[in-house]
């Protein structure tokens, strides 16, 4: 594992990642330093002088904003790292990784957690560049900001887990990007399974919708479970992360199993 | 002792409905001694590689029994000490060949200062020292088989399997890998070499082992596989005598004053040579099974198929 991983961070280097998401960094702080603009446009008008009220008045924003800006950057860690598996698993390469002393399981497992951590990593890294100089502009420092970092975690996970599947049944980048995005569209889809009930005239569809739904991962309701708990409201379900979890989960177990049955 | 076990072993590469399928190897059985450097040799397609595969748990026997250092090659165990060069090696290309050989030995489970020290030796002994700290996508195929050799290396496997470890190299490149080989087999490791070159087969293996479309045509010493059955050495003083057979028989190849070779169609038909030469009162000095080059035995394990060897 410690080998994958190493392998995975001096591969993020040598690919020069972290350019992309030095450069969506600055691009992110450029908009920090814009709202700080336009709340001292904003702040003469306000009956709230001190800098406290205007960041509780911004906590909840900050938080929303924060989750679009994980959404932003695991798009990108998903796009960046979506190659590495197929790439790995070519002709001529994968007998390399193959014939050292290793389970097929701990190699695949190895993989995605390392791709999982290593980019997760930098995800958060540029994350939290970007909330210090928010929370330092806006006057906004709250730690429960974490948990909306630790719920995104889960998210790239479950991204992690499906190009992984994907990257293991095509062995191509492009084909674990598109199933990404199929997910991606079937959750969004999902997510109207009561008005799609409604809307159905057969039982059939509607218990079909009623399966997919806890079936599938929740990732746009983990966002809003993250909101809740960064500025502290309840969550109102557990459902998107304990759902998401086992999603990953089976994800991965169903890329080793077909794993460790291909022949290279 | 057997470090490598194969008890009839068939792989079917299923190609699609249409295709049908593919037999890539038929009920292949033989084995690898500790210590020894078995040739396989086989034109394009015979299953070498794929033979190799099987062996490293890379592709899945369909039937038989395979055993690695006495384990399934399912079972990770049985790659602990196990070095391995692929055909048309490609590695990770983000690495230096330095980083090639640490990632290498970090997977097989060695610490650092020994995966340093090896690698800094390894690394000389391919001829790499100079290009260690170039990343893998720069080099030549020539360089890429040579860092391939040195990672195949690196946790000082006792077994080592290596398909094509010449392949797009120069003559010179050639020779100075051919006596890494060597200095790996003086070492007491076991070599199971894959390779188009029956000279460098010839010169490294103790015993050859020849594929043919899947089936197993021979296996034997170089020293067994290259004598003939039919072509004797007769050493006599044969002078200006003219000597015939008759056809049914055989052939004179070739006569010279000291001797002749003869390829006899049944190996008893020298009798009948020997009557005929003290019939004329020649002394005879001596008869030997004369020797074949090994591409000749090759030829004919390819052309005839398997045939019963002792």
């Amino acid at each position: 594992m410690k080998a994958l991983l190493l392998d995975t961070v001096s591969e993020l280097i040598s690919r020069k990642v972290f350019v992309l998401f030095a450069v969506i960094t600055v691009l992110l702080l450029l908009g920090v330093w814009a709202t700080w603009e336009i709340r001292d446009g904003l702040a003469p008008q306000s009956d709230m002088s001190s800098s406290n009220d205007v960041g509780q008045l911004l906590e909840p924003w900050v938080a929303t904003a924060f989750s679009k800006i994980m959404s932003v950057f695991i798009f990108f860690a998903v796009l960046a790292s979506a190659g590495l598996l197929p790439r790995a698993l070519e002709k001529g390469r994968a007998e390399f990784l193959l014939s050292k002393p290793l389970s097929r399981a701990e190699l695949l497992l190895g993989k995605l957690l390392s791709v999982w951590l290593a980019y997760g990593a930098m995800v958060l890294g540029s994350a939290l560049i970007v909330y210090g100089v928010t929370a330092v502009v806006h006057g906004v420092f709250d730690l429960r900001i974490l948990l909306l970092f630790a719920v995104y975690a889960v998210d790239f996970l479950v991204w992690v887990s499906v190009v992984g599947l994907a990257g293991v049944l095509s062995g191509s980048a492009s084909w674990a990007i598109t199933a990404a995005f199929g997910l991606w569209l079937a959750q969004w889809l999902l997510s109207f399974h009561e008005a799609i009930k409604q809307l159905a005239s057969s039982s059939l569809v509607s218990n079909v919708m009623e399966a997919l739904y806890y079936l599938f991962p929740k990732t746009d309701q983990l966002g809003d479970m993250a909101v809740s708990l960064a500025v502290g409201q309840p969550v109102e379900s557990w459902l998107p992360l304990w759902s998401s979890l086992l999603f990953a989960a089976a994800m991965m177990y169903l890329a080793a199993w077909v794993f460790n049955r291909r022949d290279y | 002792m057997r470090i490598v076990e194969i008890q009839n072993l068939t792989k079917i590469y299923s190609t699609g409905l249409k295709k049908g399928n593919v037999v890539a190897l038929d009920s292949v059985s033989f084995g690898v001694d500790q210590g020894e450097v078995l040739g396989l040799l086989g034109p394009n397609g015979a299953g070498k590689t794929t033979l190799v595969k099987v062996l490293l748990g890379i592709t899945s026997a369909t039937t038989g029994d395979v055993l690695v250092n006495g384990h399934s090659p399912r079972d990770p165990q049985s790659r602990r000490k196990v070095g391995f060069l692929q055909e048309n090696p490609r590695f990770p290309d983000h690495l230096t060949g330095r980083g090639l050989l640490t990632l290498a030995g970090r997977m097989c489970g060695m610490d650092a200062s020994e995966i340093e020290r090896r690698a800094t030796m390894l690394l000389e002994l391919v001829g790499m020292g100079k290009w260690a700290d170039t990343r893998v996508r720069k080099y030549s195929k020539g360089m890429t088989q040579r860092i391939g050799l040195a990672q195949a290396l690196v946790a000082d496997p006792d077994l080592v399997f290596l398909d094509e470890p010449t392949e797009g190299i120069d003559p010179i490149g050639k020779v100075e890998i051919r006596d890494v080989l060597k200095r790996i087999r003086d070492e007491g490791k076991t070599v199971f070499l894959n390779s188009h070159l029956l000279g460098e087969v010839e010169m490294i293996a103790d015993r050859v082992a020849i594929l043919s479309r899947g089936k197993l045509a021979r296996v034997g010493s170089v020293s067994e596989l290259t004598v003939s059955k039919n072509l004797y050495e007769i050493e006599a003083d044969i002078g200006n005598e003219h000597i015939e057979l008759p056809e049914q028989m055989g052939k004179i190849v070739m006569v010279r004053a000291g001797g002749m070779t003869v390829t006899l169609e049944k190996p008893e038909y020298v009798n009948y040579v020997i009557d005929q030469l003290r019939m004329r009162r020649i002394n005879i000095w001596s008869v030997t099974p004369a020797k074949q080059s090994l591409e000749r035995s090759f030829l004919e394990a390819v052309t005839e198929g398997p045939r019963e060897t002792t």
